[in-house]
């Protein structure tokens, strides 16, 4: 048996037995399942291959052992953040909380750490969304992560700026979690940061994120991947919202040469909102696979997505959604738009925004546009005196500004630098 | 010659390898306004697109100037700079992009890209704003953006207001207002109207002539202008329609 | 829209249903009925009894050997799918020993059949050629003779490959080869009767052609082949419709559809499809456009347990125009997984994708759509829109669109929308004197009516009436 020759008890060694025994089942599941099926949308347009473990051992050690922070940009917490947090290319977690809210009981440190210590609830939310049975690189993750964040919140704690996580791979196979445990009437938002470094090696970047929000509760998760084309991403993220709950997910994928991404909310209690926004810019020879779910389980709830896709050169795209309103729900409300500008010769894109309506109680829209930059639109522009290259930035930039406007103004304008940067390039 | 701010002649345009507009030519002197009439499919919207540097236009003969320029030598941007103006038949939208900051681009580029014309930026808009009876809160709208008919052809006038340009080509401006937004618009036209430049009115009815009135009137008709004069002209063709004009030009090329 | 219920009778009065009227089965007395199952003895067998020429019986192996090795879809309703039970079928009936061109020659039972559904009143009517399929084979055939002497050839597939050898094998399969899918490969074998048309260059066939199909066995298997080439500028417009009677077991539909337009040409093909609820309806039609041809599928589904049908139109010539409009209705029981695909080769050409759905009672209706455009497709345009409407809470909608771009300036727009009969729109109806029965029934005519219209007028009204057939009751 494959799963003998990793030691769980070895590498993660302070661990608890529950912990151990979901890590070795994840490995079995990991291990025995076959490859995802071509033939499902899900994984119709990206092969799987690419994203299997080559060297478990190496997942779970480091890849640049070095002293704790050393080069690194570790900044600390300014005014304008609540908390930040970094997992490095060494296996450590810096993290960093206002006191404030840790005496309001917010805990937000390394997973690992979280559950060694008791800092808060986690095993009754652990792979809880995301369970190994999930998918084949879902229960990779779950056997090997060996860094990740912990976010807890209690119940009527406020947390008004935002919170941020810098993710940094760990070696060839980066297995990452972030679990977020939001109370009653709880807010905050989150801002999900994944990069690389100059001396990074090339490598797989795996990330599972799940998100509990109870009764009452708003969140916003803003999700940036801005790697190097050295990186294959790989992350799979999971909410689920209570009653009267809101939340807003943005993903915005700009990095690495391919990158997975299915984001999806599971809306389970009554009057429930979910925005699930995904901003894709792709150049070179970029790939990217963004996979949306909206499932409505309870009633009066809505919920809208909007994936708004530029390629250039010969970047691909693909998105494909779900909507699903469940059987014996009522007066759910759910719309999903996907819009992609395809910018110069090269680019392809696909698009598969699907619906499964198993209840009549229920308004349910969704729409796709595929198309080239509107000429009637640069002639208007440069009838008024602007040049074609500008033209072309505020088209692109304005085709985006309806998501980024919904996200930080200092990420907002980190977004945006990025996509002009990738626009000028060659 | 006489001093002519635009001027083009014998203008060919071809749409999608069609003939639309064949041998149009006219100069138009300082403070001077011009009306262009004509029925729908005459060409006079395709003349004011050729003019604009519209890449579905193409002026396949014909020379034109602005200020002396070759005009035919510029790309629809620099034909902007030189200070050209088209006020569009059907402004488009720009989801994304907001009033506020296209105009901020758009006179820092009228200009040279001088950065010292903006100081007053703010102001000159929110009083054309004001003039216009235009919402404050326009200014943060995404360009023609979920705009009424009339929202977006005041917003052209107020374009053409913030641009000043030398050279302006309204391309029925009048369709589809309202007769309260009919005399804001003109009242915008008349403001906004270089002394020292040109205005070029194209229109299918009369009635903007009311407000804005033209020192001169033509009448295109397939393509070509078949009669010009003053602004007696326009009230002619309100009176008797394009009819009289039609015979005339048909016993002409009989003859 | 008024008008419609003015025609019509109140619901709540209609008395027959689906049994009566199509449902009724003959009793059985038949020239040849062979066994249950299907082997390369049958296929043989089949194309003994047809006098093949020896290529055509060595397709029918060679499908029948592609049709074994193919694994069953693992998409779609796999579970309705895989309870279809294959040894059980028959795969060949000759009901008559001749077919005829006068229905007094047709066997009185069948001829009564046909004359119940209204086939030979139609045909005095409104339609320029009719062929009667009857199980296996074409009982009756007529053409106008104008026609006939203009040049078009309208006849039964097996008459076609026996008459017109040369134009059959240069265009048989080459739309949709065995290897394409399962089904496509199962008809290959054992396919028997349906449509060869070949409308010569320039000529206009102003009056639709029809083919009707009716199965009465129980279990049998129904495996129509259908041949239309449009010479270069010529037009023409194909009907078809198909009803069965009521059985507890299953029956099998599995035709294979082949269009080719030409050049400049012109090809609408209509149909009705009122199976019953015991019929796998498991079709692939599959059309080529070239320059400057137009191809439209109307394509209207009602019937059947499980319909699988994706009209497809491959525009590989520039300028080439494609249009699908689709209609669903799935009741209690049914599953109608239908939609279209365009293929866009060529470039300049365009597309359009209409589909609507009711689901009722429990019904399941899906959308599958495909558009594809290869990398010199270039200057493309495409719309889809996706209407459903759901009458019931225990019935379910499905929209699955693929849209797969990889050529420049192609401009796709695609549209769904999923909404229950409007609470307004009842009330709005009622209050002006409408029982609730007969407001719904007009909200969904008017929902439908996009497709309706394209349909010659006869037919308009026989599918609102089906449909009315189909939402008595629907109130509770």
């Amino acid at each position: 048996m494959i799963t003998d020759t990793i030691d769980f008890r070895k590498t993660a060694k302070n661990e608890p037995e529950w912990l151990y025994k979901l890590r070795r089942d994840s490995w079995s599941a990991y291990h025995d399942s076959p490859l995802p099926d071509r033939v499902v949308h899900l994984w119709r347009y990206t092969p799987p291959e690419q994203f299997l473990i080559n060297d478990p051992h190496d997942a779970m050690t480091a890849a640049i052992p070095m002293p704790k922070g050393n080069g690194h940009k570790i900044k600390t917490l300014t005014e304008v953040q609540a908390a930040l947090g970094y997992n490095l290319s060494d296996m450590t977690t810096l993290t960093q909380l206002t006191p404030e809210l840790s005496e309001q009981g917010v805990r937000f440190l390394d997973l690992a750490t979280a559950i060694e210590t008791g800092a808060g609830p986690v095993q009754e939310y652990l792979g809880k969304l995301i369970s190994s049975d999930f998918g084949k690189f879902e229960a990779a993750n779950m056997a090997l992560w060996n860094i990740g964040f912990y976010l807890y919140i209690p119940d009527n704690v406020v947390i008004e700026k935002p919170i941020y996580l810098n993710r940094i791979p760990t070696g060839t196979n980066t297995m990452t979690r972030l679990l977020v445990v939001a109370g009653k009437n709880s807010q905050a938002t989150l801002i999900d940061n994944y990069r690389d470094q100059a001396e990074s090696a090339a490598g797989q970047f795996n990330s599972i994120i799940e998100i509990f929000a109870d009764d009452h509760s708003r969140l916003r998760y803003v999700g940036l991947q801005d790697f190097s084309e050295k990186i294959t991403g790989y992350i799979t993220q999971r909410s689920r919202i209570g009653n009267q709950t809101d939340l807003l997910t943005v993903q915005s994928i700009l990095g690495g040469t391919v990158s997975k991404v299915n984001t999806g909310t599971i809306l389970d209690g009554r009057g429930g909102n979910s925005r699930i926004y995904g901003l894709l810019f792709g150049d070179n020879n970029q790939h990217f696979d963004l996979h949306t779910l909206h499932n409505h389980r309870s009633h009066e709830a809505y919920s809208n997505i909007d994936v708004k896709v530029v390629l250039k050169d010969k970047a691909t795209s693909a998105y494909t959604g779900l909507i699903r309103i469940e059987e014996k729900t009522v007066n759910n409300e759910a719309y999903q738009e996907n819009r992609n500008l395809l910018l110069n010769h090269g680019p392809k894109a696909e698009s598969i925004p699907e619906l499964e309506i198993l209840s009549d109680e229920v308004r349910c829209t969704h729409g796709a546009t595929m198309g080239p930059l509107d000429p009637d639109m640069i002639f208007y522009l440069k009838s008024r005196g602007i040049d074609y290259k500008q033209a072309v930035r505020m088209i692109v930039s304005g085709f985006f500004e309806p998501t980024l406007k919904n996200i930080p103004d200092d990420l907002h304008d980190a977004v945006n630098g990025i996509i002009l940067d990738k626009l000028e390039k060659h | 010659m006489k001093n002519t701010i635009f001027a083009f002649k014998n203008i060919h345009v071809q749409v999608e390898s069609k003939e639309v507009v064949r041998g149009v030519s006219l100069e138009i002197g300082p403070g001077e306004k011009h009306a262009i009439m004509g029925k729908n499919g005459s060409g006079k919207s395709s003349l004011a697109n050729a003019l604009a540097g519209h890449p579905a236009y193409e002026i396949t003969k014909g020379e034109a100037y602005i200020n002396g320029q070759n005009l035919l030598e510029m790309d629809a941007t620099e034909r902007a700079r030189a200070g050209l103006f088209l006020a569009f038949q059907y402004p488009l939208a720009i989801p994304g992009v907001t009033v506020a900051n296209f105009l901020r681009s758009a006179v820092r580029a009228r200009n040279g890209g001088d950065e010292s014309v903006l100081k007053t930026f703010r102001k000159d808009l929110m009083e054309m704003f004001a003039f216009l009876e235009i919402d404050k809160s326009f200014a943060a709208r995404y360009i023609n953006d979920g705009f009424s008919g009339g929202e977006k052809k005041r917003l052209e006038i107020l374009q053409m207001a913030m641009l000043k340009p030398k050279m302006a080509i309204l391309d029925e401006t009048d369709s589809g207002l309202d007769i309260d937004a009919l005399k804001i618009v003109s009242k915008g036209i008349n403001q906004a109207s270089p002394s020292d430049g040109g205005v070029l009115l194209i229109t299918h009815y009369q009635r903007l002539l009311n407000y804005v009135k033209p020192d001169y009137v033509h009448v295109m008709m397939d393509g070509r202008i078949v009669q010009s004069g003053g602004p007696e002209l326009a009230l002619k063709l309100e009176d008797q329609g394009y009819d009289w004009l039609e015979s005339k030009n048909a016993r002409a090329v009989e003859v | 829209m008024a008008e419609i219920t003015n025609n019509q009778p109140n619901i709540a009065t209609i008395g027959d249903d689906y049994a009566t009227k199509y449902g009724f089965r003959d009793p059985e007395d038949y020239f040849h009925k062979g066994a249950r199952g299907l082997n390369h003895e049958v296929v043989e067998m089949i194309s003994r009894m047809k006098k093949e020429p020896d290529w055509m019986r060595q397709f029918r192996h060679d499908a029948l050997d592609i049709y074994l090795a193919k694994p069953m879809p693992t998409w779609g309703n796999t579970e309705l799918l895989n309870s279809i039970d294959f040894e059980n079928i028959y795969y060949y009936i000759k009901p008559t020993e001749f077919q005829s061109t006068n229905w007094d020659d047709v066997p009185e039972n069948i001829k009564n059949t046909f004359n119940k559904l209204g086939i030979p009143e139609a045909e005095q009517k409104f339609l320029a050629g009719v062929t009667a399929q009857y199980e296996s084979e074409v009982v009756y055939h007529s053409f106008q003779a104008d026609l006939e002497r203009q040049g078009v050839i309208f006849l039964d597939m097996d008459s076609g490959l026996r008459e017109h050898p040369d134009i059959v094998k240069k265009y048989f399969a080459t739309v949709i080869p065995p290897h394409d899918n399962k089904f496509a490969a199962l008809n290959s074998a054992v396919w028997s009767g349906g449509s060869f048309i070949y409308v010569p260059p320039g000529l206009d066939v102003k009056i639709p052609l029809q083919a009707y199909f009716r199965i009465n066995a129980e279990n049998m298997g129904q495996f129509e082949r259908t041949l239309i080439i449009a010479d270069r500028g010529s037009r023409v417009h194909y009907i078809e419709g198909c009803t069965a009677p009521v059985y507890s077991t299953d029956s099998l539909h599995s035709a294979v559809v082949e269009l080719i337009a030409l050049d400049d040409a012109y090809i609408r093909y209509t149909t009705i499809q009122n199976w019953s609820h015991n019929i796998f309806n498991l079709v692939t039609k599959r059309a080529m456009a070239h320059k400057n041809a137009t191809v439209e599928w109307v394509d209207g589904n009602i019937g059947s347990r499980l319909t699988m049908k994706f009209p497809c139109i491959y525009l590989v010539g520039e300028g080439a125009k494609g249009e699908i409009l689709s209609v669903a209705f799935a009741g209690n029981g049914q599953h109608q997984d239908a939609g279209a695909k365009v293929i866009h080769v060529a470039p300049k050409t365009s597309s359009r994708i209409t589909s609507k759905s009711i689901s009722k009672a429990g019904g399941r209706a899906s959308y599958r759509g495909l558009v594809k455009v290869y990398p010199k497709a270039e200057n493309c345009k495409i719309s889809v829109e996706c209407d459903a409407l759901l009458i019931d809470g225990a019935s379910r909608s499905d929209t699955y669109p693929t849209m797969e771009i990889d050529a420049d300036n192609v401009r796709v727009e695609h549209e769904a929308r999923v909404s229950k009969v409007a609470e307004e729109q009842l009330f709005y109806l009622t209050s002006r004197g409408l029982t609730e029965d007969e407001a719904r029934l007009l909200i969904v005519n008017g929902f439908i009516e996009p497709f309706t219209k394209e349909l010659p007028m006869e037919y308009a009204v026989e599918l609102n009436r089906l449909i009315e057939l189909e939402m008595e009751g629907s109130v509770g």
